[in-house]
């Protein structure tokens, strides 16, 4: 059984960590509280001496409590089964601290996002610019500051029209602009990319443009219990797997004890949302690359999963079936052989289709050896899911850190070293015949148990770490308790956040015509990335900005 | 007034006149075709699609709506003109060929004439969209003048094989029947069969449109009537292409004989009832043929496509060294 770890190998990683400060285990998490100092030696020792990744940072306003703000660098560490979060305590006016970007590239927006909205500076930092906030927002207001208020109206002078945009490409290259409206790319972004003639020679991207403020309003207004609705609505195609994050940090925040049957019931709906996820965005690419057969096959067959959804949560999307402690709905016995047998049908489907579709030539071209990603630059980046998985890093939460019921199932993570978008394909096909058993073994081993715990206590200001394998890679989310069954601070991070930086490496010495599957082959979700903040930013506006880059692009070329 | 049916002159101005009327019927059905048979596309690849589609009149229900908007295109005169110019010009190119009826404006030296026009649509409709400034327009507009030489060498070649067969230049005598059907006739019909495929902008050479990737691309940038212009002359243009096809393998006049001397149907039916009508259902099948290959495939990028068009080019230049030659 994998979920048995060795202890005393866990026992050496405590004893390294504790030199650096007292060492905490929040459910499969140590969060160890450092000085600020030895964070970059930390970053160092974790991120590339014990081969763990970093995950996101998360800046928070302590000062109602302490007087201080609290700095959380989130790694996880595979070799040890392991989170580890770091946790630094800053001054109060003037919270500064010694940056992790010139070790870890991939904490280069995580440091930015935690400037933008708590207001702490990083120092030595390469990039020291805004990435979440518009340009002309006022420097002195950080949004997730405590005394900023969730219903503030904030009126900010002039348009935000200052872009990443590099004028000295721009002068030698053409400017072709991919966004904010594309048709290859369903949700707002920006990608600007410097092209000589069919070849990209470089690439910007603007992001951030569809903030609605989830984490200021859940955190001003909604209970404990609450929460899970609401990351359930950060992702319009994996918001199931954000639901479970945000329950299981705060069920290692208070050590809540989730019933087996409950675990078995998110693992099944986890893997139904993967299977759908993977389905959907194998059908998109074959759609960007110009292969509309194949996209509406895809489609095809991940219909029968959608319905499985429905007949065991009520909807075919947004399950609403997760609560702190538990589920609220079963899995009910009959319906159990239906299931196994729409599984059965859509394994065989998948492999039909996905054999029939390597088999055209032009679609294999099209994606082999296009959107190559280095082992080094993934690692570099901390890139994660399938699309780490299919550049060599092998990284998988369900395996790395078993929850909900993976340690009690058999399942391969399937590898590869390629790189390409190819591998990227075939990683995620893979992983939907792996899925598909999983979901077999579950509901043949389904325990008999209550479905929630409901026994357990909001002690404020506890902190807990949820992480889940999303259809796109790593999901974490760190909760606060706060005071009166409410969360103090909930930071969620989707793996896109990762991933897109990732985009612009793999975009380097492309033809023009493969950046669209380039873009689309790490299932970017451009709003999971955005979840976060942002009262006053309105669409209108970002929309006119974008309308005077296409203007200014076209003279450019 | 009195006729003198028996003036010779007269007769052969009737025949004129006639052939004149046809020419004119040629061209007016066979535009007002082009959309159905596009509708007729989509709807077979919606079924290979395992989708429903829509209504065959679709195209035509898209270009009406599209006529009615006038124009909202923003851009230079030349940019706003150009898809019309293409609209008139594919009509052009679709009067220098038997079509519905046998008949056709002919002229020696049409050959050359048919081979540029063919491809002026496209071009203009590019050279077009170079004026707006627009990146995505003007790289679609690049990608669809390298494409439009590739293809200008593979027709150029194929039909100077079969001019070299027939010595003439004529169009009209480059048809069917071909009395000694040597081989390179054979490739250089195969070699227009591809390219009729391939130069009305199907999947996997619809390159320069890239729905995908430059959203449109040459018609990014035309909206309105400019844009309904725009699409209807790319559709006539495919007509044009598969008529170009059909010809080729149609030998209408040996088929007309064929019919008045073993079943003795008159020349008039034949020529105006069952040749259309023999022409009509070849167009639907070359369409289901066509929609069904492009359901099949994705799009291949700009040097893919290049490379391949280079060597079929060079297939057809040594096709015709070898017509030369007497193969």
């Amino acid at each position: 059984m994998r979920h048995l770890w060795d202890s005393k190998d866990c026992l050496e990683l405590k004893e390294l960590l504790s030199t650096y400060g007292v060492v905490e285990e929040v459910g499969n998490a140590y969060l160890v509280k450092v000085r600020v100092n030895d964070l970059p030696k930390l970053a160092e020792l974790l991120h590339w001496e014990l081969e763990g990744h970093y995950s996101t940072s998360v800046g928070t306003d302590f000062r109602p409590i302490d007087n201080s703000f609290k700095l959380h660098h989130i790694f996880s560490v595979p070799k040890y089964r392991k989170f580890v979060v770091l946790e630094a305590s800053l001054p109060s006016p003037l919270p500064k601290v010694p940056s992790i970007t010139p070790i870890i590239p991939g904490a280069n927006w995580g440091e930015r996002e935690v400037r933008d909205m708590v207001g702490i500076e990083f120092e030595g930092h390469p990039e020291l610019k805004r990435l979440v906030l518009p340009h002309n927002w006022p420097e002195e207001i950080h949004p997730l500051r405590k005394d900023f208020p969730y219903d503030r109206k904030l009126i900010i002078e002039g348009i935000d029209d200052e872009v990443e945009h590099d004028s000295e490409l721009a002068s030698k290259y053409q400017v072709v602009p991919v966004g904010p409206y594309h048709p290859a790319l369903h949700e707002p972004e920006y990608f600007e990319l410097y092209v000589d003639g069919e070849v990209v020679i470089d690439a910007r991207y603007k992001g951030f443009m569809v903030h609605r403020g989830i984490e200021k309003v859940a955190e001003s207004r909604m209970t404990i219990n609450q929460v899970p609705f609401i990351a359930e609505r950060i992702c319009g195609i994996c918001g199931y797997t954000h639901a479970c994050c945000y329950c299981q940090a705060v069920e290692s925040a208070l050590g809540i004890e989730v019933p087996e049957r409950a675990k078995y019931i998110r693992t099944i709906l986890l893997e139904i949302e993967r299977i759908h996820s993977h389905l959907l965005w194998m059908g998109v690419a074959l759609h960007v690359l110009g292969f509309d057969t194949g996209f509406m096959a895809y489609w095809r067959i991940r219909e029968p999963v959608m319905r499985l959804a429905e007949e065991l949560t009520g909807n075919r999307k947004t399950y609403g079936a997760n609560v702190v402690g538990g589920v609220r709905w079963d899995i009910k016995e009959e319906r159990i052989e239906h299931v196994l047998k729409v599984l059965k049908e859509v394994r065989k489907n998948c492999i039909e289709l996905t054999e029939k579709v390597l088999k055209i030539k032009e679609v294999v071209s099209r994606m082999r050896e296009v959107g190559y990603l280095s082992k080094e630059d993934a690692r570099k980046l901390s890139v994660l899911g399938p699309t780490a998985r299919a550049s060599g890093v092998d990284i998988d939460v369900r395996r790395d850190h078993p929850y909900a019921a993976y340690g009690y199932v058999d399942f391969r993570v399937p590898i590869k070293d390629e790189g390409d978008v190819l591998a990227r394909f075939l990683v995620r096909y893979e992983e939907v015949l792996e899925s598909i058993s999983i979901i077999e073994q579950a509901l043949q081993n389904l325990p008999k148990t209550p479905l929630i715990n409901e026994d357990y206590e909001v002690i404020p200001l506890k902190v807990g770490i949820g992480a889940t394998e999303a259809p796109r890679g790593e999901d974490v989310h760190l909760v606060i308790t706060g005071l009166g069954n409410k969360v103090y601070r909930w930071r969620p991070r989707a793996p896109s956040y990762n991933n897109i930086p990732a985009t612009l490496y793999m975009l380097r010495g492309a033809y023009l015509a493969d950046a669209p599957i380039i873009i689309a082959s790490i299932d970017p979700c451009f709003s999971c990335t955005d979840h976060c903040l942002v009262i006053d930013v309105k669409t209108g506006k970002s929309r006119f900005l974008s309308f005077k880059e296409l203007v200014r692009g076209g003279h450019h070329g | 007034m009195v006729i003198h049916i028996h003036s010779p002159n007269l007769i052969q101005s009737i025949h004129n006149y006639l052939g004149i009327s046809l020419v004119i019927a040629n061209v007016i059905v066979v535009s007002l075709l082009a959309p159905l048979l596009d509708g007729i596309e989509r709807r077979v690849k919606a079924r290979i699609q395992c989708r429903r589609g829509p209504p065959i009149m679709q195209t035509w229900y898209d270009i009406i709506k599209l006529l009615r908007k006038g124009s909202v295109t923003q851009g230079p005169l030349i940019f706003k003109l150009m898809p019309y110019i293409a609209f008139i010009t594919s009509l052009l190119t679709l009067s220098l060929l038997p079509t519905l009826f046998s008949n056709s404006l002919s002229f020696v030296g049409d050959i050359v004439v048919f081979i540029y026009l063919l491809a002026t649509p496209s071009v203009l409709i590019a050279i077009g969209s170079i004026y707006t400034g627009s990146p995505l327009a003007s790289l679609g507009s690049c990608r669809e003048i390298s494409l439009w030489m590739a293809y200008e060498l593979i027709l150029a070649f194929s039909i100077a094989t079969l001019a070299i067969n027939k010595s003439s230049l004529l169009l009209r005598r480059i048809l069917p029947p071909y009395p000694p059907l040597h081989p390179s006739v054979i490739v250089a019909i195969a070699l227009i069969a591809f390219l009729t495929y391939a130069e009305g902008s199907r999947l996997p050479y619809d390159i320069p449109e890239a729905e995908s990737e430059l959203s449109g691309g040459i018609i990014l940038e035309y909206g309105g009537a400019e844009l309904g212009f725009a699409i209807y002359s790319l559709l006539i243009k495919r007509v044009v292409l598969t008529s170009l096809l059909i010809d080729l393998i149609l030998p209408r006049s040996r088929l007309i004989n064929l019919l008045s001397n073993s079943i003795n149907i008159p020349l008039l039916v034949s020529r105006l009832v069952i040749i259309p009508a023999i022409y009509i259902s070849l167009l639907i099948m070359f369409s289901i043929i066509y929609s069904t290959i492009e359901a099949l495939h994705g799009r291949l990028r700009i040097d893919q496509a290049l490379t391949l068009l280079k060597r079929i080019a060079v297939i057809a230049g040594v096709v015709t060294l070898a017509a030369l030659m007497g193969f």
